[in-house]
């Protein structure tokens, strides 16, 4: 039975396979393919390359995908510019787009202002949350832990512009963010946060208190020998430290640890004199 | 591995597969002139193809794969035409050669039994057990994975030994 069955398939493939063409027939077409190839020469051109023959070279491949993640990378940074805390892409806001900002700011009066910058956006966006409502607790903790810490950045900044005696560019950067805090008031108070405007050294130079170190009293910035600094202007008529706030510009001064050493309460202090110190302060800017 | 073909490498794949592939249309069409037609244009195209700087991997599977797509579009375009109108046309019978046909046309019996296997399972027994191309040129040429290729030459074997046992039993 199995063996009949594997005649009769095998009489069906020979009886198939004996379907052909005629020799005429096939020369014929053979000569009427001859013509055709002699009309239709091979072509001199190299073979046409793919469309796709990006991929066909490794390192190629490698830039395409590059410039993909550097579009799709700029896209979303583009976007998340725009997002607000509790968005999908304010982290990317927060920690790469202006991560990214402050890796390529350098210097103390560049940073200090990104700082502000900064300062600025997070109470714009606590403007714009609490407009639509949609102030969360936990957005308001994120926006305030943010502003002090750029407060406290900008501080540290402007201290050391004027450790580097650049009095002028401290006091216009102080100016800068205390007119920022000024114009957000608002935002200031929504997070429950406006003594920022009293104790960042912008509104120490702006409510103009005063304060002198003699003695050490706060820690002094490292000095090179024998020389005297103001980090912020004007004088005391005072010889010892003055704790309580009083009207007038301030006055840090510092000196070196030979002159610490033999500094006494009777060290002539008012000798600094300042007086250009009205003309630096406008009088908007007093409290 | 893809190569380009120069024209005698082409003419010795006429030579090779021409009566194959004019098998292949025959079993599609039942219509010798036509399949002869077909054989014809395929070699043309895929000298067409190839003339031009094109790389073909298997030729061999290539060039039913180009028949297939004319047998497809003869399908579409298909329309009936008298054999008056195409005289009038200028059409020429030509030389009777009816004795020819009769040696030539065994393949009526085949035709008859894998007719009954319906299209699906004709097309892939009649590529894999006659043309013998692998189960991966078959799955090239119809575009379509192997594993369903495999699985229509089963069943195509399977109804084969009915239609077997069928006959046996008239």
């Amino acid at each position: 039975m199995n063996n009949n069955h594997k005649e009769f398939n095998k009489k069906i493939i020979d009886d198939a396979r004996s379907v052909r063409l005629t020799a005429g027939e096939k020369a014929e077409g053979r000569n009427d393919l001859v013509k055709f190839m002699n009309t239709h020469p091979v072509s001199d051109a190299k073979a046409v390359k793919s469309p796709y023959f990006l991929t066909s070279s490794l390192w190629i491949r490698s830039g395409a995908v590059a410039v993909l993640l550097i579009v799709i990378m700029g896209g979303t940074a583009f976007a998340a510019q725009k997002a607000l805390p509790g968005d999908v892409l304010y982290p990317v806001k927060i920690h790469f787009n202006e991560g990214l900002a402050s890796l390529f700011t350098f210097g103390a009066s560049n940073n200090a202002k990104l700082n502000q910058d900064e300062i600025a956006e997070r109470l714009q966006e606590t403007e714009v949350l609490s407009a639509e409502g949609r102030l969360s607790p936990q957005a308001k903790a994120e926006l305030t832990a943010s502003l002090l810490t750029n407060t406290q950045d900008f501080d540290q900044h402007v201290a050391e512009i004027a450790a580097a005696s650049d009095t002028p560019e401290a006091v216009s950067l102080a100016e800068g963010l205390s007119a920022t805090l000024k114009l957000h008031l608002q935002a200031l108070q929504t997070l429950g946060i406006e003594k920022l405007l009293d104790t960042t050294s912008a509104s120490s130079t702006a409510t103009t208190t005063v304060s002198t170190n003699i003695q050490g009293t706060s820690t002094p910035p490292q000095f090179p020998k024998k020389k005297r600094h103001v980090v912020m202007s004007v004088s005391s008529s005072s010889t010892s430290t003055i704790t309580e706030p009083i009207q007038g510009p301030v006055i840090r001064i510092f000196l070196s640890p030979e002159e610490n050493a033999s500094a006494s309460a009777t060290v002539p202090v008012p000798t600094v004199v300042i007086p250009p110190i009205s003309i630096i302060l406008p009088p908007s800017l007093h409290l | 591995m893809k190569a380009r073909v120069d024209q005698n490498q082409f003419l010795e794949a006429y030579n090779q597969y021409a009566d194959a592939i004019f098998r292949h249309c025959y079993y599609k069409t039942s219509d010798r002139e036509k399949s002869k037609d077909i054989m014809q244009d395929t070699f043309t195209k895929a000298w067409e193809y190839v003339s031009s700087g094109k790389e073909v991997e298997n030729l061999r599977a290539f060039l039913y794969r180009i028949a297939n797509n004319l047998i497809i579009d003869g399908f579409r375009k298909k329309k009936s035409v008298s054999l008056d109108d195409l005289q009038d046309e200028g059409f020429d019978p030509g030389v009777d050669k009816t004795d020819e046909m009769i040696n030539i046309m065994d393949g009526k019996l085949a035709l008859g039994i894998l007719d009954q296997l319906g299209e699906q399972y004709r097309e892939v027994i009649v590529m894999r057990f006659v043309e013998e191309l692998s189960v991966k040129e078959i799955a090239e040429v119809l575009n379509e994975r192997e594993n369903n290729i495999s699985v229509r030459l089963h069943r195509g074997l399977e109804k084969l030994k009915e239609i077997f046992n069928h006959e046996q039993q008239s």
